[in-house]
């Protein structure tokens, strides 16, 4: 029973979640939608970044190809539900691909590579003009049956995204992916294949960021270039790192944070990144171990106190 | 009687030094083995070699009769090959229970029997970093056995202890032979520990073997003296 308490506290931040996008005026409903799906995206990255410390910058780029995918597929005639194998696929096999190259790495060489790829990702779908219509973007065609589908699709994601990495974190990769983090030599001398787990974690980061990136297209209908890149994975690692790298709710929390601030605000993309860089340097200096670190922290005190 | 590891012409070289050159060692199963010699002798190397933490540039490692030379440090783990470092070296942060379960694989001897035979049932809760250097030196070990090895390397296990924890950690290793039937492979300075200890012991100099013999043998080897023990 004790093991069902995180899936059941999940569970009631998804209602929530939905409650709240259902009840509230469109600007919050869209606000709330877009932490919803960064909330997504970002939990994927949580696999590599937070359960295995490992610092992937790569995100974007994989949010960016599940929704390319899945526009393309749309466009082609397939329906939402190929689209969505085909994003996952995409955005997993680019996944693999920057894990056989760099799973060997470790710390700031990992991170260079992973926004490396970003880059090139990013230059591809800006001038791959062919395929991805360049800076213009693509109209993306609405793969459900009514608009109001994505209401319960998007907070239903969100849950299962945390859900999964809660199941993953409990899971042999998931205590494997700690052991890299806590202390990757040491992993590997007591029989931790580090290497082979760093990139089943990366490729599952990317899956689920290929998803997010499904819906983000399904969403917003329209999707460009300058949506997925190489800031945007700078920036989703900073929204893991400010809700608490390896806490399943910090992903969900960091992307409130991070998406919902400059939103709510309504700042200009350049000022909201400011804002973004300030919330990120005051967090990681006063809680390091992010927001849900934190109140994991007082939470701690407090049984300390009454005991 | 069965030897377990068999070591034929291995060599390491870092750059234009040979830290390992033309190693030749057979261990039997169910023995303390000693390596030692001067700072700088290979010793720590050869143990990188057998634990998969550094590839030979040379030669052949069989463990039970299959070839481990070459593999990744977690496939030397799993072939049955299991370590502990000069530094400590623990998940700092975790419990001592954790780190044990880390290591744990199907198989293994269960956790409490682990920490029963390193005589740190008491000290499961507690954090490692919080341990003493004594405890974490035990430590070390009660993780390399969680990991169900054949063979055991351990380096400089005294390292930092006082006379009577040294004391106990020998009594501790001898269990794991007598016990468990586990082979040790110990790199040490503490000569007194080293000669009550092993069975064989062997003795490295400039990344050669130098001598290898019973720690009577050894005692009265004079090149040994002249280069390591002294008079």
């Amino acid at each position: 029973m004790k093991r069902a308490w995180p899936y059941v506290g999940i569970a009631i931040v998804t209602l929530a979640m939905w409650a709240l996008l259902v009840s509230v005026n469109a600007f919050y409903a869209g606000v709330l939608a877009s932490i919803l799906i960064w909330t997504v995206a970002t939990s994927g990255l949580n696999v590599i970044a937070g359960l295995g410390g490992y610092p992937s910058l790569v995100q974007g780029a994989f949010y960016g190809i599940g929704a390319y995918a899945s526009a393309l597929a749309l466009i082609h005639g397939q329906n939402l539900w190929v689209a969505t194998i085909l994003a996952v696929a995409a955005a997993g096999l680019a996944g693999l691909l920057i894990g056989l190259v760099f799973a060997r790495t470790r710390g700031q060489y990992f991170g260079m590579g992973t926004l490396f790829f970003g880059v090139v990702v990013a230059l591809v779908l800006t001038n791959w003009t062919d395929l991805t219509k360049g800076p213009l973007g693509l109209m993306v065609p609405f793969g459900l049956a009514t608009n109001d589908q994505l209401d319960w699709i998007i907070p239903l994601s969100a849950g299962a995204s945390l859900a999964l990495v809660q199941a993953l974190g409990t899971s042999r990769l998931g205590r494997r992916l700690v052991t890299v983090r806590a202390d990757e030599d040491l992993a590997e001398h007591i029989g931790v294949p580090t290497a082979r787990t760093k990139l089943a974690g990366l490729v599952i980061s990317a899956m689920i960021g290929g998803f997010a990136g499904m819906l983000i297209a399904q969403y917003n209908g329209t999707i460009s270039p300058d949506l997925f890149d190489q800031t945007v994975g700078f920036v989703m690692f900073v929204a893991v790192a400010v809700g608490g790298a390896g806490r399943v709710l910090g992903p969900l929390v960091g992307s409130a944070f991070i998406v919902g601030v400059p939103d709510v605000l309504n700042l200009p993309s350049g000022i909201g990144l400011l804002v973004v860089g300030v919330i990120f340097v005051i967090v990681v200096i006063a809680i390091p171990d992010g927001l849900m670190g934190g109140m994991d922290a007082i939470r701690r005190r407090l049984q300390r106190l009454r005991t | 009687m069965t030897i377990l590891l068999r070591v034929d012409g291995v060599s390491k070289v870092f750059g234009g030094l040979r830290a390992v050159d033309e190693m030749d060692l057979s261990v039997p199963a169910g023995t303390v083995f000693g390596v030692i010699g001067p700072n700088g002798s290979g010793k720590t190397t050869f143990l990188g070699l057998l634990s998969g933490t550094h590839k030979a540039d040379g030669g052949r490692i069989t463990l039970d009769g299959h070839r481990i030379d070459g593999l990744a440090a977690h496939r030397t783990v799993r072939a049955g090959i299991a370590r502990t470092f000069q530094t400590t070296r623990l998940f700092a942060g975790w419990t001592l229970g954790a780190n044990v379960a880390a290591a744990a694989r199907p198989g293994s001897p269960p956790p409490d029997d682990v920490l029963a035979l390193t005589g740190l049932t008491a000290r499961t809760g507690q954090i490692c970093a919080n341990l003493s250097n004594a405890e974490q030196r035990l430590a070390m070990i009660a993780v390399a056995l969680a990991t169900r090895p054949k063979l055991l390397l351990l380096d400089e296990p005294a390292v930092g202890m006082s006379p009577p924890e040294a004391a106990s950690l020998s009594r501790t290793i001898a269990r794991i032979r007598d016990e468990l039937g586990l082979s040790v492979l110990i790199v040490e300075h503490n000569m007194h520990l080293m000669m009550n200890l092993a069975d064989r012991i062997v003795v490295m100099n400039a990344g050669r073997k130098l001598a290898e013999g019973t720690p009577g043998e050894i005692r009265a080897n004079p090149d040994v003296i002249a280069s390591y023990l002294g008079t």
